[in-house]
């Protein structure tokens, strides 16, 4: 899992963060989990989503703690088809922004949303 | 090109009556010879409900054991001091034998049945995606290097996502459908589902144990319930019974199966591997080649003793051919005519003008109309009667023929095509090649099927011309082309009773011929046995796990004969179409040893000539264990197909030599490597009483290593 976040508004971090967002996401083979926010619902969220990437080399889960690592309106389109309570999309291997699950989602849940978007044709 | 001219005709035949080959043969192969249902209804698969246990008395299973999946009409290679547990589990058996009931089910009940057979699939399709996520792991590691491999990778994590998500939510819905109709309420049930599901999920990927398991656990949940919907199920029997058969297909022994039969067992005995005991065929073989070569000349080089070995085996084969054949031959000679003439009755454009033939006045009488109408009715089965009659015929003949390209070919070519021969029905045994087809023409029952058929309609005629004998008189008299059906299928059927007769003398002969030289598998064209005087039938509800021990079977067992299971099932005295059997081939896993009697050229250190020379050599090697999964009928213990065994052990020779006129018995003795089943034997070793130039070399090639096989001398 990577985790991308910004110390004290650093704008090197943010800078960071970015490219490694945008080379997950750019990887041509692997089904990329975007995970927003802080607090501990969201923790124990991503260590859910970490559990079902691990063990696959082509999934990652990218955490974004910061919300100011997305580019301008970058967020909006990635979550723009889930609800206020998603805290997580899934991207298929297009970089397709395909399911989108909230902090109570279970293990169960997430495995079924990482098959989806590694099966989904273009 | 050896096997096309072989299969012309048959091809020719197919060509001229428009028939397409490949389900033909599938039929064929798949028909039965004495009428008895030994294969199950389209989609059901009574087998999946067996498994067996070998348990052999050494070697690498002799702990665990090892378990073996039942098949329709499978064959297994297992050690010839095992037992073998058969556990049958009631419940699948139930609900595949369910499938083959006829009518009475209730849509509920079908319903679960498709419910039961959709699961069943998905569970199926786990091992699958267990080798695509493998594949995938390995592929995955060389894409950094090979970056052009990541679209094929892709497509790979696709395929497999969808099939693991489909057996996912698959899964899911159905633990959650059971819950719900347990009575659980929509959120008690996703919990319970949750809860089961979750150990499916781990740090390593997936559970597949879990995963199989809970599968399991849905499918037999579902089989209970399918049970409860099945009253006519109680009254479903079995019928488990085995015999011994000898791999000449001759003499059978009853199995003793606990439950099922009450034959009699015997002290265990056990079947030593490594004895250097000499057998008695081989002795005999021995003291044949001891004459053979009394008139045989010493070779003046390698080609002429090579040469000289490739003739006598040959001559041997094309004597062979003629002698097993022979009787064969003159009995489908006598009968051709009269079976070749039926083949115009299976084209309809004749079948039409003989009936236009009939007059209206015929036609229309309820005698007439009924004969019409029961060829009409019998036609598909009579024409594939007529036709596998004739094709039968015709692969007799060829095969036969063979003997005359024999007669004048080179040894080199004649041995091409031996070799050629072993090789392809090696290949074809685990194939269903159509050259199997050799041994069933051979099969007196494969005529008699025929026979049955044709007879049926004659039954007809005759019953008809009881009661109306001047009509069927009329009848017989029409004439298409000078042709009657009934007068043709009455000489056909007096022709193929004729073969038919013929075969039962020779057939056994000829089937222990073909194996010994093609390697054929020894119960191919066996008669289906009949039950033993003690078998019980039980009801499937009730414990239907048995066992049979290849120690107590009441006999001589050797190494390549067959103990075939036969598994049948019965409503009331109705027999269900749902039987199948299973052969478990008797085979000497780990070390053995053989004694071979052979023809040797010997040649002595310092010459150029060759000495035809008798010897018994005795060959050690090793026959691996099968591993899991493979059935263990191939020599190298290799599953899927049997393969040519090219190394086949290591040892020594013995043979009296001749090289010393001074000497009155001198002794050869060499290590020797033996190859292709121990037909080719080559050495080097020396002469015990020389005095001088002690070493030689030697090779021998028999193909044919069963006495009176082998022709008088050739030179």
């Amino acid at each position: 899992m990577r985790i991308l976040d910004v110390r004290d508004g650093n704008k090197d971090d943010i800078e960071k963060g970015r490219a490694i967002l945008l080379s997950e996401i750019a990887h041509p083979s692997k089904t990329v989990m975007i995970i927003r926010g802080d607090g501990p619902e969201i923790a124990l969220f991503a260590d859910a989503a970490d559990g079902r990437s691990a063990p696959f080399p082509w999934r990652e889960v990218v955490w974004v703690k910061n919300h100011s690592i997305f580019e301008d309106g970058q967020e909006k389109e990635l979550f723009s088809g889930g609800n206020d309570k998603s805290c997580a999309v899934m991207l298929d291997l297009d970089d397709t922004p395909l399911v989108w699950l909230s902090a109570d989602s279970n293990p169960l849940q997430i495995e079924k949303a990482f098959l989806k978007a590694g099966g989904n044709q273009p | 090109m050896k096997l096309m001219l072989f299969f012309r005709p048959v091809l020719r035949q197919f060509f001229r009556q428009k028939v397409f080959p490949l389900p033909f043969f599938l039929a064929l192969l798949s028909c039965l010879c004495t009428g008895i249902p030994l294969r199950a209804d389209e989609g059901a698969e009574p087998w999946t409900a067996v498994t067996y246990q070998e348990l052999p008395d050494s070697g690498d299973y002799v702990e665990k054991g090892r378990t073996i999946e039942a098949g329709p009409n499978a064959r297994f290679g297992i050690d010839i001091n095992s037992s073998v547990d058969v556990t049958i589990n009631g419940k699948i058996l139930e609900r595949e034998l369910s499938k083959t009931l006829q009518g009475g089910l209730s849509p509920q009940a079908k319903m679960l049945r498709e419910r039961a057979d959709q699961l069943k699939q998905t569970a199926n399709s786990i091992n699958g995606v267990m080798k695509s996520l493998e594949e995938l792991f390995l592929l995955w590691n060389k894409a950094e290097q090979n970056p052009e491999i990541w679209p094929v990778i892709r497509e790979k994590i696709r395929a497999f996502s969808n099939t693991m998500y489909g057996i996912l939510v698959t899964l899911e819905k159905e633990i959650t459908d059971r819950l719900k109709a347990q009575g659980l309420d929509e959120t008690a049930a996703q919990e319970e589902k949750d809860k089961l599901m979750f150990p499916v999920l781990t740090n390593e990927g997936y559970s597949w144990s879990v995963l199989t398991q809970l599968f399991q656990q849905e499918i037999s949940f579902i089989d209970d319930e399918l049970i409860r919907l099945l009253p006519e199920i109680e009254k479903l029997a079995i019928e488990l019974y085995a015999y011994l058969i000898r791999e000449s297909g001759g003499a059978q022994v009853p199995v003793h199966l606990p439950l099922y039969n009450e034959v009699k067992e015997c002290i265990p005995t056990r079947v030593e591997k490594v004895t250097f005991h000499i057998p008695e065929e081989q002795i005999r073989l021995y003291e044949q080649h001891t004459e053979t070569v009394k008139t045989m000349t010493e070779a003046k080089n390698l080609a002429e003793a090579l040469l000289t070995q490739l003739e006598l085996n040959a001559r041997a084969l094309e004597q062979s051919i003629k002698d097993s054949f022979k009787p064969a031959i003159d009995a489908v000679n006598k009968a051709a005519d009269s079976i070749e003439n039926l083949t115009y009755w299976t084209v309809e454009n004749n079948i039409d003008s003989w009936i236009s033939g009939l007059g209206d006045d015929l036609k229309n009488s309820p005698q007439g109309q009924k004969i019409v109408d029961s060829y009409r009715e019998m036609k598909t089965s009579l024409t594939a009667a007529y036709n596998e009659a004739v094709m039968n015929m015709e692969l007799l003949s060829s095969y036969a023929g063979q003997q005359q390209d024999f007669a004048g070919m080179t040894p080199e070519s004649g041995m091409m095509i031996i070799l050629r021969e072993m090789r392809r029905t090696s290949y074809a045994i685990q194939a269903g090649d159509p050259a199997m087809l050799l041994p069933r023409a051979l099969h007196p029952a494969t005529w008699r099927q025929q026979l049955d058929t044709i007879q049926k309609f004659l039954d007809v005629v005759d019953e008809t011309a009881q009661q109306a004998p001047a009509i069927v008189s009329t009848i017989e008299h029409v004439k298409t082309e000078g042709r009657n059906p009934i007068t043709d299928a009455k000489n056909a059927s007096n022709a193929i009773w004729f073969v038919q007769d013929q075969l039962k003398g020779i057939e056994p002969e000829v089937r222990t011929w073909l194996g010994k030289v093609l390697g054929l598998p020894p119960v191919l064209a066996a008669v289906d046995l009949e039950p033993p005087a003690t078998q019980k039938r039980l009801t499937i509800t009730q414990d239907l796990n048995t066992s049979f021990d290849l120690r107590r079977i009441c006999g001589e067992r050797k190494e390549f004969d067959t103990v075939r299971v036969y598994y049948r099932f019965f409503k009331g005295s109705e027999q269900l179409n749902a039987g199948w059997y299973n052969d478990f081939q008797l085979r000497l896993f780990g070390w053995r040893d053989d004694i071979v009697a052979g023809i040797s050229f010997a040649n002595q250190s310092g010459t150029s000539t060759f000495k035809p020379i008798a010897s018994l050599s005795w060959i050690l090697n090793k026959n691996r264990w099968p591993k899991i999964k493979e059935d263990g009928t191939s020599d190298s213990g290799v599953g899927k197909r049997k393969e040519i065994e090219w190394f086949s052990g290591a040892g020594i020779t013995t043979m009296p030599l001749d090289f010393d006129p001074d000497q009155d018995a001198e002794i050869g003795f060499t290590f020797t490597l033996s190859f292709i089943h121990k037909k080719i034997l080559v050495g080097y070793g020396g002469n015990l009483q020389a005095e001088n130039d002690p070493g030689f070399w030697f090779f021998s090639i028999n193909l044919l290593d069963t006495p009176g096989m082998i022709s008088p001398a050739v030179k």
